[in-house]
C-alpha cells in the first residue's frame, strides 16, 4: 500500500531525530574540544598579534587562506547535488540532497570565519562593507576582495533561502508527529503554518524551481570570483586564466568527498540505511570520477603550458614546486596522486560499493583537496621572481589549532542540526517511494 | 441564491486520489484544491486554478539587483575618484561582477518573499479545520459547491475510492 511506504518513511526519518547514541554524543565532544582549543587559540592570536603565526612577507596568505578556499569549495557540492542536479531532473540526488544543502550552510559559515581571523584587525572588517558612511570611503567594486566579500555573501544568503525552503514541507511534517515541548514550538514557527494545500505546494515549486534556476550560475561565479583572488595577481603559479574552472572543478570533487565523508558515519549513527542504499554513494564516486577527470586536465595542461610557453620566471617556479623543495615537493606529488589517480579507482564498481574503501577514499580527496589549495596558495608565494625574497613557511601552532577548530564548528553545526530537522528530504523521499511502488 | 456547502474527501491511494480530481474536473466542478504530502505540481492540469506568479517577481527583483548594484558601483566610485590597479575609477567591465551577484541576490530574494506572500505561508500555526494526515499518507480534495450539487460530488469522489467523504 502506498500510504504505508510513505509513513514508513516519515517513521525512518523522524526516528533519526530521537535520542541520540553515545557515539554521537562523543563525536559532538569532540567537535566541543576543537572548538575550545580553536577560541583559546584565536584569544591568544588576538591579543598578541599576527606574530603568532608563522606569516611573513613574502608569504602574507597561508593557512588561514587555505581553508577559506577550501570550505567555500566544500560548500559547492551542495549546491550542485540540490539545485543542478534538480534541473536536470535526476532522482537520485532526492535522498541526499539536504545533507548536501546542510554542508553547503554550515561549510559557507566555516569559511567566512577564516578572511575575519587572517585579518589581523578584526574590528574594522566592517570596512569591506558597502554602506553609506560619513568619510564618503566605499569598498573598491574594481578589487577580487571586495568581489569575493559580495560573492560570498550572497552565496550564503541565497543557499540558505534555497535550503530553508525546500526544508518547510519537511518541518510541517515533524511538528505534525511533535505532541508537545520546546521541538513542538520550533516546528510550529519554522513550518510557517504549511498545510500541504495545492496552492502552496504550487507556488512552493516555482519558487523552488526559481531559486534553483539562480542559484546554479551563482555555483560558477563564486568560487570564480574565489580563484580571481589568485589569478588577478602576477604571482607565479596564480596568473592563470585556467584557474575558474579549475577551482569550479576542485570544488565540487572535494564538496562530493566531503558529503560521502559525512552521509556513511551519519546513515549508520541515524539508522538510515534502509533509505540511504549504496545506489547514492555509487552515483557520487561516478560523478567524482568526472570532476577528477576535469582536475586531471587541469593539471596536464597547466604543465603544458609552462613548457609550450617557455617562459623562464614559470618555468623555474614549476620546477621548484615539482621538484626543487623538499619541504613543498611531497605535497605536490600527493596532490597529483590523490586528486588524479584515486577517483579513477572508482571506475571500479567493486570498489565504488564498498563503503568503507570509499570513506577512505572520500578522506584521502578532502586531505588532497585542502594540500592542493595549501600548494596554490602557500608555495606560489615561497618563490616568487626575487631570489633574495625566497621563504619556507610552516603553520604555527596557532593556526594548526585554528584549522582544527574549523573541522570541529563545521561537525558540530551538521551533528547538531541532523538531530533537529530531517536528513532526509521526507516528501520527495516519498514521491520517490510511490514511483517504486507503482513501478 | 443556492446554499454553499463543503465537501471533504481523503484519500490513502495516490491513484484514487488523481481519479477523485479528473472526475471533479470532468463534472465541471469549479471551486475545488487538494491535500498532500508529496509535491502537487503533477496534478496542476487537474486543477481550476494553474500557474503562479512567483517567476515574474524573481525576474523584477532580478533586474532590480542588476540595476541597483551597478548603479552602486558607478555612483560610489564617483564619489571618490581615486584611480586604483590602473583603471579609471567607473570601470564596467569590472563592475559585472558586483552587478551579476546582485543580480542573483535581489531575485532570490524576491522569489522567496513572493512564495511566502502569495503562498500565505507565516503563521506560527496551521489553520484550525487542518488534516495532520495530509503531512504524513494521506492526500485530500476539498470542494465547495452549490447544495444541489453535493450529493454529486460525493458520490464522483466515493466512486473514485476516496476512504471519507464527509460534508458540511
Amino acid at each position: 500500500m502506498a500510504n504505508s511506504v510513505m509513513k514508513q518513511v516519515d517513521d525512518e526519518v523522524i526516528g533519526s531525530l530521537s535520542r541520540p547514541s553515545i557515539g554521537y554524543m562523543a563525536a559532538l565532544g569532540l567537535c566541543g574540544f576543537l572548538i575550545t582549543l580553536g577560541v583559546i587559540a584565536y584569544i591568544v592570536q588576538y591579543f598578541v598579534g599576527m606574530g603568532v603565526t608563522g606569516l611573513s612577507i613574502p608569504i602574507a596568505w597561508a593557512v588561514y587562506i587555505t581553508n577559506f578556499v577550501f570550505w567555500v569549495g566544500i560548500a559547492h557540492a551542495g549546491t550542485l547535488i540540490s539545485a543542478i542536479l534538480f534541473l536536470f531532473r535526476t532522482k537520485w540526488r532526492n535522498r541526499i540532497n539536504r545533507v548536501a544543502e546542510t554542508m553547503t550552510i554550515f561549510a559557507i559559515m566555516t569559511a567566512g570565519l577564516f578572511p575575519l581571523i587572517h585579518l589581523g584587525r578584526v574590528w574594522v572588517f566592517w570596512w569591506l562593507l558597502p554602506y553609506p558612511n560619513w568619510r564618503h570611503l566605499w569598498p573598491n567594486f574594481k578589487s577580487p576582495l571586495v568581489w569575493d566579500v559580495i560573492a560570498v555573501s550572497t552565496y550564503l544568503i541565497v543557499s540558505t533561502l534555497f535550503f530553508y525552503l525546500g526544508l518547510i514541507p519537511d518541518i510541517a511534517t515533524v511538528r505534525d508527529r511533535t505532541k508537545s515541548g520546546w521541538r513542538k514550538t520550533l516546528y510550529n514557527i519554522t513550518s510557517l503554518g504549511w498545510t500541504g494545500k495545492y496552492d502552496q505546494w504550487r507556488h512552493y515549486a516555482r519558487g523552488y524551481l526559481a531559486l534553483a534556476a539562480l542559484v546554479t550560475p551563482l555555483v560558477i561565479s563564486v568560487h570564480s570570483v574565489v580563484s580571481w583572488d589568485f589569478a588577478m595577481s602576477l604571482v607565479q603559479g596564480w596568473h592563470s586564466t585556467i584557474f575558474a574552472p579549475y577551482f569550479v572543478a576542485g570544488a565540487i570533487h572535494s564538496g562530493l568527498a566531503m558529503v560521502i565523508t559525512m552521509l556513511i558515519p551519519l546513515r549508520k549513527a541515524l539508522r538510515l540505511e534502509r533509505l540511504l542504499t549504496v545506489y547514492y554513494f555509487e552515483q557520487m564516486a561516478l560523478l567524482m570520477i568526472f570532476t577528477g577527470s576535469i582536475l586531471t586536465y587541469s593539471y596536464a595542461i597547466e604543465a603544458f603550458s609552462t613548457w609550450s610557453g617557455n617562459e623562464l620566471f614559470d618555468m623555474q617556479f614549476s620546477l621548484f614546486r615539482a621538484f626543487g623543495s623538499p619541504a613543498y615537493s611531497p605535497i605536490f606529488w600527493f596532490v597529483i596522486l590523490g586528486n588524479t589517480i584515486l577517483p579513477m579507482t572508482f571506475f571500479s564498481k567493486r570498489l565504488r560499493t564498498n563503503l568503507t574503501y570509499l570513506l577512505v577514499a572520500a578522506i584521502l580527496a578532502n586531505v588532497a583537496m585542502w594540500l592542493e589549495r595549501f600548494v596554490i596558495i602557500v608555495v606560489s608565494l615561497s618563490h616568487d621572481y626575487l631570489p633574495s625574497s625566497w621563504a619556507i613557511y610552516a603553520p604555527r601552532a596557532v593556526e594548526i589549532a585554528l584549522s582544527l577548530f574549523a573541522i570541529g564548528f563545521f561537525f558540530f553545526l551538521v551533528l547538531s542540526f541532523v538531530k533537529l530537522f530531517p536528513s532526509i528530504p521526507m516528501s520527495e523521499a516519498k514521491e520517490d517511494a510511490l514511483a517504486q511502488e507503482e513501478k | 441564491m443556492d446554499n454553499f456547502v463543503q465537501v471533504k474527501a481523503v484519500f490513502f491511494d495516490y491513484e484514487c486520489f488523481v481519479e477523485g480530481l479528473k472526475s471533479l474536473k470532468d463534472a465541471h466542478y469549479m471551486d475545488y484544491t487538494a491535500f498532500g504530502p508529496t509535491n502537487l505540481h503533477e496534478i496542476e492540469h487537474l486543477m481550476p486554478v494553474k500557474g503562479s506568479a512567483v517567476r515574474v517577481y524573481a525576474t523584477l527583483g532580478a533586474i532590480l539587483g542588476l540595476i541597483t548594484f551597478w548603479l552602486m558601483c558607478i555612483f560610489t566610485s564617483r564619489i571618490y575618484m581615486l584611480i586604483t590597479g590602473g583603471k579609471p575609477a567607473v570601470s564596467n567591465v569590472p563592475f559585472i561582477i558586483p552587478a551579476y551577484e546582485g543580480t542573483i541576490l535581489t531575485g532570490s530574494i524576491f522569489a522567496f518573499i513572493a512564495v511566502l506572500i502569495i503562498a500565505a505561508l507565516g503563521s506560527h500555526l496551521p489553520p484550525a479545520d487542518y488534516d495532520p494526515r495530509y503531512s504524513e499518507n494521506a492526500y485530500g480534495i476539498e470542494l465547495l459547491c452549490e447544495d444541489t450539487r453535493a450529493d454529486k460530488a460525493v458520490k464522483l469522489l466515493e466512486d473514485a475510492g476516496a476512504t471519507e467523504v464527509n460534508r458540511r
